[in-house]
């Protein structure tokens, strides 16, 4: 199997675990290529017989850290726990039927229409349109912590509504 | 990303954070467990919208090509280095030779280059402090994102916007809205402002304060500070003088600088290029590529000058642009 062929089947699952844990569109741009490099100058320490994906976010997260540190920011690192859920999750997306990853993820926009709509008033001012919580929360009219409660409450709902609907892992049997 | 804006991953962190130290104490793995589940569906459904909101068309297939692009320029390297090792001696010492005097060559070529780049941008940063009211049209050549009409609640139209520049820390924007009306962002040096032609008048003494709609803001680099910008350029760029410096464009010699970003913790696009008057430093065009896009927005923009003329000494004060009993709220 060329290289290739492995960069082509992970790269939108390492864009989007990048863009989960970076704000920066150039930084996800700049981690993603160093992350694929690293991936090709190490393969021969690579497993091929195992996911490609789980070894190909576990370099990007430490990238991930080390542009924070870069930066004077010291984010906390998540749990060994919590990023094993997170690789269930992007695994089960990536074995989720469908050619490409729109259909993989669908279930995504449909889910995002059954939210009531003050959640799902938030997420789109936030996410597609990309705007700042604090610019939402202003709009909207409400406080800054409210903003942030709703819109952690939607994520929440559309994470309960994916799991239904079979894209996300189901881990334990909680709502 | 300035500090009254709360970033999503920061969310995440500062939650995990509380979670951890909410296992520890209880020591409940039932807790815990639950936890380490809403944190990791937290993070995977962030990253999820942050794409459907970001993402770009072709953006995978210019990822890969970028990614494979950078290892056949890896492999070609290789096998130079490891020919130059099974040279004979001899071979070896004449290459090595030759490659100490290309290097030199270069150096010193590099050199008057690097100075002749360097007077260029003094030139153009002493001229855009004498200057008085310039006028510039934006255009936007490529966007990051097309999103979709039905999502497009409040856009914030760069192509076609207008931009006045007064001294160094006063400016007018003029954005047209698709509904018709205009958004108007501005600064006279003491008070930054916002409004749109049917709303109130945000006012503040922050002056880099209702930026938040602009790209490069977040990176203390918005590109509406053009002479910000050229300061940026003499630190944080490597400068060098485009070939076609000393082509005429309507009479005029025009000299031509490539700013390229020194690392990607600068903030501000990643390329930028500028052609001036060479005789008067007076900036024609300007042509950024690679804009910081947190926000989304455009990737490459061209700012090109289009009027010098002096515009009334209250053109970038607030009140300047609305009728006295519009509503100020100050923030």
């Amino acid at each position: 199997m060329t290289f290739e062929i492995l960069v082509r089947e992970n790269t939108r699952t390492l864009t989007v675990f990048l863009r989960s844990r970076l704000d920066d569109e150039a930084a996800v741009d700049d981690l993603f290529q160093e992350t694929m490099l690293v991936a090709w100058k190490r393969l021969d320490d690579c497993d091929l017989s195992r996911p490609f994906g789980p070894w190909l976010r576990g370099i990007a997260y430490r990238l991930v850290l080390a542009h924070y540190r870069k930066q004077k920011r010291s984010p906390l690192p998540l749990s060994d726990e919590v990023l094993e859920i997170v690789d269930e999750h992007f695994e089960k997306i990536h074995t989720h039927p469908g050619d490409t990853w729109d259909e993989k993820i669908g279930a995504l926009h449909k889910c995002l229409e059954s939210l009531p709509e003050k959640h799902r008033t938030v997420v789109q001012e936030r996410y597609l349109e990309d705007e700042p919580v604090k610019c939402v929360a202003d709009r909207l009219s409400i406080s800054l912590e409210a903003c942030k409660k709703r819109l952690q409450r939607a994520r929440a709902m559309l994470a309960k509504c994916l799991r239904l609907k079979g894209v996300l892992a189901t881990g334990m049997k909680q709502a | 990303m300035s500090k009254d804006q709360t970033s999503p991953n920061e969310e995440h962190l500062s939650q995990c954070g509380e979670d951890d130290t909410k296992q520890s104490s209880n020591n409940d793995q039932a807790v815990a467990e639950e936890s380490h589940q809403i944190t990791a569906d937290e993070i995977v459904i962030h990253g999820l919208l942050s794409d459907m909101g970001r993402r770009t068309p072709n953006e995978d297939e210019m990822r890969v090509q970028a990614v494979m692009r950078a290892i056949n320029e890896k492999k070609e390297v290789k096998p130079f280095w490891w020919g130059l090792l099974l040279k004979p001696k001899r071979v070896a010492l004449g290459l090595s030779a030759l490659v100490v005097f290309f290097i030199f060559s270069l150096v010193i070529q590099n050199f008057n280059s690097v100075h002749a780049a360097s007077a260029t941008l003094e030139k153009i940063i002493a001229a855009a402090h004498k200057m008085g009211d310039r006028t510039y049209s934006i255009w936007v050549i490529k966007n990051y994102k097309e999103v979709h009409p039905s999502q497009r609640k409040r856009p914030k139209e760069l192509d076609g916007a207008r931009l006045y520049v007064r001294g160094h820390d006063q400016y007018v924007l003029i954005q047209k809205i698709t509904n018709g009306g205009q958004r108007l962002t501005g600064c006279d040096g003491e008070l930054a402002w916002a409004m749109r032609v049917d709303g109130p008048v945000h006012v503040s003494s922050d002056l880099s304060r209702f930026r938040g709609g602009l790209p490069g803001h977040q990176n203390e680099l918005p590109f509406i500070n053009l002479n910000g910008q050229l300061n940026q350029l003499q630190d944080k760029y490597e400068v060098e003088l485009l070939h076609e410096a000393g082509r005429e464009v309507e009479g005029r010699v025009m000299a031509g600088l490539l700013g390229i970003k020194k690392s990607r913790d600068v903030g501000g696009p990643k390329r930028i290029e500028i052609w001036a008057d060479q005789q008067t430093g007076v900036i024609q065009r300007m042509i950024m590529d690679g804009m910081p896009r947190a926000k989304g927005g455009p990737r490459s923009l061209i700012l090109e000058l289009i009027s010098q003329t002096e515009l009334p000494v209250d053109f970038y004060s607030h009140t300047y642009h609305h009728e006295p009993n519009r509503k100020i709220r100050f923030e």
